[in-house]
This record gives structure tokens, sequence and C-alpha cells, in this order.
């Protein structure tokens, strides 16, 4: 009995001694760190509908996951060597903290740009641009933002923005009586919540609401409705304070924009034959115009 | 309601099951080896061997399964500094979590053989290996085989909460047709289905174990 | 160790202090309740499945297979989407429309079910151990078959079955973290907004961690009284 007890301590001592001894390796840029691994570690959504999701055969794409793949060819470029490419699944709740910690090197997983955020973690230059609308069943008396008062308004559990303009709007009384506003873990199950009458309307991006309508059964019964409440631009998310990586990252991004290879990767997910029809707002083809920096 | 979504995608869902079955596997065998040590902690009579033990069991036994993979996954690579990835992460966290409920079923077990018979066994000029061998062991194993089948059940529908770290075993394929099919009722009755039938045949197992105990008692 | 910036101030911060007692009261009370159900339900369970009736042992026993196999968290998830879908079309709009904070109920619910599975097997394994003997000196004494029951068997079987009982409360407040997939903001949900406000996941996990520390020792000392004046003289002997 003795031996053993012995043997079990050390194992003991041993596993924690193992677990505080590992060694930190943050010193080097993410650049340097994918020269020297010879592999990149990036974060897309699962269920983001068509940003990322898996598809009827089971295989996981999207229009993230497009760009991605082109900025890996880049740095396979840069770097002059094949790389070997992660992917991780990311979803709202685990994308800032997973690069705060450095699980992953960038995130494309359509995700607004907050200065709350930038505290922790930095943006790339914005990619895509929508708003905050409300969704209603056809014939709601919901007609835009402010009718929202005394309802009960659906937000998604990790999408904090939302949550926020929600709460203002409450404070400084924009929704007034106050409305009820209930957390879902995704949209999806909002969405759910919405058909079966649990919340009267759903608020968040618009992008995200076209998506759900469209996969819905009988997409003509719903209705998105009101202006912007927020401009939502997204961006990949990226370590803070890497700026030869965010430098990369951006002029990739230009890039594609400028040779009209971003258009046409938009059309073939949010065009008319594609995943989710979204024509391009105004403000969006003027944000994409603006991004064409010179050399 | 629309069954074909399910027949649609019954193969990717079901796929998922190979990486659920993996998980229980990986949970129960590493809660076990460490529970053992955790139970011969809980039974020494030193306080310094026994406190650490008691205080590990009963920590982990308090605390919700969904913290302790959160823990590990986003949290431990602060304090470990570097990333350990989503499948070894909550694999970590599910045989550190697991390890403390195995411990005291193992205890319950040991403990379970009467005395006399190791003081028997001694006196008859055994050793210690032969002894737990041949005599603690077997009677331990089985009287604690229906709780230890009991608990597996339990990790097998508790590997589920992987999803938190996105991590696609069967409830989280089943997630992700959803999020794209948008038929949520239909897939959970199914995913509710699955996980009953197997369940029910791994408790229909243990209830078959511990009436033949029970019978070899009498 | 990664540089990370410590803010313990924020868990008692004036915006997300008063959240995170919210998160912590909603945790007991749910619990609470869940468990209310789930004993009294469960002690019923585990009276059918010892029934001389077929029938209503094999519904006992169904009951506890099907609670027993299906994970807690495709439970919740029926509670809340699925049952107001099968109910009477108006009883689900009701639900559906009327009721405030339907997801503590279907979360209330759902867990005393759960838990109701879990205490008939304990309970049951407590009937199975009232030696025989007992039972029979009691109606050897003139008691009628319902009163031997009533105030010797069921009361023999609930103090053998008080340790296990303690490990299923105990069960239950952890469950209950489940109910933050259905909207409930108990303490983990709550922590994880906090998180996602404000970034600090390292300072409201701990807090969630300790704050189930804490109730487990509460209730791991309230059951300690409560077993020392339920023990049965001569009989049990708490293991240790």
């Amino acid at each position: 009995m003795k031996h053993m007890k012995r043997l079990g301590l050390v194992c003991f001592w041993g596993l924690i001694c193992c677990l505080l001894a590992a060694p930190p390796v943050f010193a080097e840029t993410v650049l340097e760190k994918i020269d020297r691994t010879g592999s990149i570690t990036m974060g897309y959504r699962e269920g983001g509908v068509p940003f990322g999701y898996i598809n009827d055969k089971g295989e996981w794409g999207g229009f993230d996951m497009d760009l991605g793949d082109i900025l890996v060819q880049k740095l396979e470029e840069k770097l002059g060597k094949k790389i070997k490419y992660n992917k991780t699944p990311i979803n709202p709740k685990t994308r800032i903290v997973l690069v705060a910690n450095r699980t992953v090197d960038i995130v494309m997983g359509a995700t607004t740009i907050t200065m709350a955020r930038e505290e922790v973690v930095d943006f790339s230059l914005p990619y895509f641009l929508t708003g905050t609308k409300v969704l209603v069943p056809k014939g709601s008396s919901i007609r835009s933002f402010k009718d929202l008062a005394g309802k009960r308004v659906g937000a998604g559990n990790g999408c904090t923005p939302h949550i926020k303009a929600l709460n203002n709007a409450i404070a400084d009384k924009r929704i007034d009586p106050a409305c009820e506003i209930v957390l879902f873990e995704d949209h999806l199950k909002g969405f759910l919540g919405l058909q079966q009458g649990k919340v009267d309307a759903y608020f968040t991006d618009e992008s995200m609401l076209a998506g759900m309508v469209a996969k819905a059964r009988n997409p003509q019964d719903w209705e998105i409705v009101g202006s912007f409440v927020t401009y939502e631009p997204y961006g990949f998310i990226l370590p803070k304070d890497d700026s030869d990586w965010r430098d990369f990252v951006n002029a990739t991004l230009i890039g594609l924009i400028r040779s009209g290879e971003f258009e046409k990767i938009y059309e073939k997910w949010f065009g008319p034959r594609g995943v989710v029809v979204y024509p391009m707002s105004e403000e969006y083809k003027n944000m994409l115009n603006v991004l064409t920096f010179p050399e | 309601m629309d069954w074909a979504v399910i027949t649609d995608n019954m193969g990717y869902m079901l796929g998922g099951l190979g990486l659920t079955f993996q998980m229980t596997l990986i949970a129960l065998s590493g809660g076990m080896f460490l529970g053992c040590f955790l139970a011969m902690g809980r039974l020494s009579s030193k306080k310094w061997v026994y406190y650490p033990a008691s205080a590990y069991v009963h920590f982990f036994r308090s605390q919700p399964l969904i913290l302790v993979i959160f823990w590990l996954y986003f949290l431990a690579p602060v304090f470990v500094g570097r990333p350990l990835g989503a499948f070894y992460s909550t694999m970590i966290a599910f045989v550190f979590f697991e390890a403390s409920y195995f411990s005291e079923i193992i205890r319950g077990g040991i403990q379970s053989v009467p005395k006399g018979q190791v003081m028997a066994a001694q006196a008859t000029g055994l050793g210690f290996f032969t002894i737990q061998r041949y005599v603690v062991l077997p009677q331990a194993l089985g009287n604690m085989a229906p709780a230890l089948i009991t608990r597996a059940i339990v990790i097998f529908q508790d590997t589920s909460l992987a999803y938190v770290v996105g991590l696609r075993e069967f409830l989280r394929r089943v997630n992700l047709v959803d999020t794209r099919e948008v038929r949520s009722v239909e897939l959970y009755c199914f995913a509710a289905v699955v996980y009953f039938v197997i369940c029910t045949l791994g408790s229909l197992f243990a209830d078959h174990l511990e009436r033949k105990r029970e019978a070899s008692k009498a | 160790m990664l540089d990370y910036n410590f803010e313990w101030s924020i868990l008692w911060s004036q915006t997300y202090g008063p959240w995170l007692l919210k998160g912590i009261w909603t945790t007991i009370h749910l619990s609470l309740l869940a468990w209310v159900i789930g004993s009294m339900l469960g002690l019923m369970v585990a009276l059918a499945r010892l029934a001389p009736y077929r029938v209503v042992r094999f519904a006992g026993g169904a009951y506890v297979q099907v609670f027993r196999n299906i994970p807690l968290l495709v439970q919740m998830f029926f509670w809340y989407f699925a049952v107001p879908a099968l109910l009477p079309r108006e009883m689900g709009r009701w639900l559906n429309h009327e009721v405030p904070h339907l997801g503590y109920y279907c979360g209330v619910v759902c867990l005393g079910t759960y838990t109701a599975s879990r205490v008939a097997e304990v309970i049951r394994s407590g009937f199975l151990a009232v030696p025989k003997g007992v039972t029979m000196a009691a109606l050897a004494t003139g008691l009628s078959p319902w009163n031997t029951y009533r105030h010797v068997t069921i009361p023999y079987a609930l103090r053998i079955s008080m340790p296990l009982l303690s490990n299923e409360i105990l069960s239950c407040f952890k469950n209950s973290a489940l109910t933050m997939t259905i909207g409930v903001m108990e303490t983990t949900g709550m922590a994880g907004l906090i998180d996602s406000f404000t970034f600090h996941g390292l300072e409201t996990t701990t807090a969630a961690s300790l704050v189930y520390l804490a109730i487990t020792l509460c209730v791991v000392a309230a059951f300690a009284r409560v077993e020392k004046k339920m023990r049965i003289p001569g009989l049990m002997e708490r293991s240790n």
C-alpha cells in the first residue's frame, strides 16, 4: 500500500508541476510564429450562414472562409513555404477571448468592431457593413425601433453591442415603457422563439436577419422593419499590439478590394444566386471605395 | 413536421458519435486512473496526503462541469502561457472533473471489502500486491461495476457540454445542421432518441450486472 | 503567464455587482424550487417503482429511464421549445405569449423532473435496504399495511437515503447552470454576460466558481446537522 501511495503522490504533484511549468511563448509576433511553426490557426463561425457554416454535404465553408483561404495563400507567397492551416470553430461568446489568450491568430467571423473590444484585441479594417434592424412577423404592429416599447424583444447572448443598444435606448427613453429583453443562446433559437411567439421581435444585424428569413419555412411571413439603429462594421479580430500582422491582413484585404476579387466573392455568397440574398447598400459600397488606399 | 431533414443528414450527424464515444472513453479511463490515486489518498491515514486529496475531490464535486471546461479552455492559457487547443483542454477538464467522482466510487468499492479478508490473506502469508490482485480488487471491482457503468452513462451525456468550446461531437453536429436547415424541434427529437437508445442499453446492462451480483450474494 | 489586467473591482462595481447578485439569487431560488419538485415527484416515482401493480411499476421504471438517459441539455430545449408546440394550441399560445420569464419556469420544471428521476433511484435503494424484519415486526404489532408504510417503512428508508440525497441536492445546484442555455441568467450565465461586457472573464469565472463552492459548503454543513439528527441509532455509521 505504501508504494502505491507514494506513486500516487508523485503523479499528483508531478501533474500540477507540469501544468505550471509549461513555457510561455508569446514574445514573438504572429508572423514570426507562423514562420517558425509553419502553421496558422484561424477561427471561423460555424453557425453564421453564409459567413461560416456547415453545408448540406457536411463541409465547412462560407464568405469569411473564402477570404481566409486567400489570406493563407498570400501568406505562403510572402513566407515562401507551405503553411499548415488549422481551422478552429468560434462563436460570438468565445471569439474575443480566444484571440486574447492567443489560441487563434485571427478570427474571421462577422464581428462588429467596437471600442470596448478594441481594449482587449485589435481589429483589421472593416470589410463588411451592415446595421441592426428589427425582425417581426408580417403584419405586426411594430414598424420601427421605438415601437418595441413594452414588448418582448429577443437578442443573442454574445451580441453585447445589441444588448447595450437596447439598454441605452431604454435608459434615455427612446423605448418607453421599457421592453423586456429575452436572451437566446444563438440567433437560431431566437428565431424559433420569435416563430413561437416567445418574443414579439428579434433585434440583431440585418445580414443575420436576412439569413434567418431566407431559411424560414415561409419566408414571406416575415419582414425586417425600420432603418439601421446602429451601424455594424465587421472586422477581423487580431491579437493586440502586433502591427506587422495587422498590416499584412489589411494589405491583403485592400488588394482584394482593389482587384475586384472581393466583389466576386461577395456575389458568390450574397448575390442574386447566392446563399443569402443581401445586396450591398450604398454605404457599404462607399466604404469599400474608400478602402482602396493608394499604393 | 418535416422529418426528411433527419434522413438527409443522418450520416453527418451520426458521424459525430465517433467523437462522443472517443471523449467518453478518454474521460472514463483518465478519470479512473487519476481517481485510483485520489481514492488511495482519501483512504490514507497520513494527514498531508488525506487533506489535499479530499480538498481536490470536494472542490471538483462542487463545480458545474460547464464551468470547469470553461476554465481550462479560456482561462488556463492565461496561466500556462500557451493555448491548449479545444480537444485537449476539454479532455483535461473531463479527466480532472471525473476523477473526483471516480475516486468516491473506487473508495466505496475498496471499503466494501471486509477488513477481515485482508487480515486473513495476510495471515496466510500473501504479499501486498497478491492480496490486492486476488482478494481486494476482484471483489471491489464487482461491487463498483454498476456504479462505474452508471457514471459512464452520465459522462456519455455530459460530452454534449463540449459544445461550448466548439468540438463537433454528436449534439453539436445536430445543432449545426439546425443552423442551416432551421428545423429545431425535429432535430432535437432525433438527438433525444439517439441518446435514449444508447444510454438505455447501457443502464439495462448495469441493472443486469447488479442483479447478477445480488444473485451471487444470496 | 500572459499579461492580464486584473480588475477585481468590476465584481462589486455599480453596474455589474447587482447583476452578479441577481444571478446568484436566481441560482438559489431556481435550484431550491426544482429540488422541491424533484424530491416530491422522486418519492412518488420511487413508491411507484415498488408498487404491487405491474403497470404502475413499469410506469415508474419508464419515467426513470427516460429522464435519466437523455442529456439535460436536450431536455432543457424540449421543455422550452417543444412542449409549448406539442400542447393544445390555446395552452401553447398562452404559455408563449402571456407568461413572462417562461425560460425560468421551464428551467425549474426541467431540472425538477430530471432531479426526480435521480432522487427516485436513491430512495428506492433506501427502501430496498430496509430490513424485512422491521416491516414484519410492525405488521405483527397490529399496524395496518398502510400505517406500516406510512409510519415505519417510509421514514426508515428516507433516513437511510439521507447521505445520498445530499449529493442529489448538490447536483441540482450545479445542474442549474444549464438553464443559461434557455436564457435564464443564473450565476454562470451572468458571469458570462459580465465577461462579454467587460472582457474580464478570469474575475467573473473565479467569482462563479467560488459561489458554487460556497453553496456546496453550506449544503454540506446543513446536511451534516440533519443527518446527525436523522441517523438511525446503532445502524448507520457514515464511512469516512
